[in-house]
């Protein structure tokens, strides 16, 4: 008896669309890097700092909400704060003096 | 991209035919060694070691090829659109042009906002 795994539609859609997005960011900060290192430019590190802010802790609380029970209120919270970090990173990148 | 190099570095890797060959054969697709000594009708081992001293100044960039037998093999491509030579007041100034990459230009989109 092979036991089967029961993927449900939801899970599927919201499970691929993570890889999509951890895909997609992770080549925005590679080339952010690579434009940091090439160019000596810091907005550019401030700028692979900003989205590593948003999905490193995508990437963490999608393990850590696994593990541990932790309230739809912490979850959305701890996303909210640390999407403000990237977003003054990532706009501190774009004001500042290269 | 652009940045200042010493202009008797440069030059004296620039004298050498094969290495100046290797730069005009390899700027638009990469290449691998061998085709380059075919192209340039010298031995592999000149080829390298032109391809050593270009890459030590950053003319030239090297990647990697996947085969499926798992014998990868390099290639190479030039990493130079422009040399200019400026004569100052403290003597010759050589900047260098790189090839643009996707990291370079997002660099210059963001830099210039």
């Amino acid at each position: 008896m092979i036991p089967t795994i029961n993927l449900s539609f939801e899970a599927i859609v919201q499970s691929s669309l993570f890889v999509i997005l951890t895909v997609l960011g992770l080549a925005i900060i590679i080339i952010a890097l690579q434009g940091y290192r090439r160019n000596q430019s810091r907005p550019m590190l401030f700028l692979a700092l900003g989205f590593a802010a948003i999905i490193v802790p995508e990437l963490a609380m999608t393990v850590i909400t696994r593990v541990v029970d932790i309230s739809q209120f912490w979850t959305i919270t701890i996303y909210q704060v640390t999407n403000v970090f990237a977003f003054l990173s990532i706009l501190y990148a774009i004001t500042m003096e290269p | 991209m652009s940045e200042e190099c010493d202009v008797e570095t440069i030059g004296s890797v620039l004298e050498d035919a094969v290495a100046r060959s290797i730069l005009v054969h390899a700027q638009s697709d990469p290449v691998s060694a061998s085709a380059l000594a075919d192209h340039c009708d010298v031995s592999t081992v000149t080829i390298y070691r032109r391809l050593e001293t270009l890459r030590e100044h950053d003319l030239v960039v090297a990647s990697t090829v996947p085969e499926r037998d798992g014998n990868h093999y390099k290639v190479y491509k030039t990493n130079v659109r422009r040399l200019s030579v400026t004569l100052t007041e403290d003597g010759f100034e050589l900047s260098i042009e790189r090839t643009d990459t996707p990291a370079d230009r997002f660099t210059r989109l963001i830099e210039e906002l």
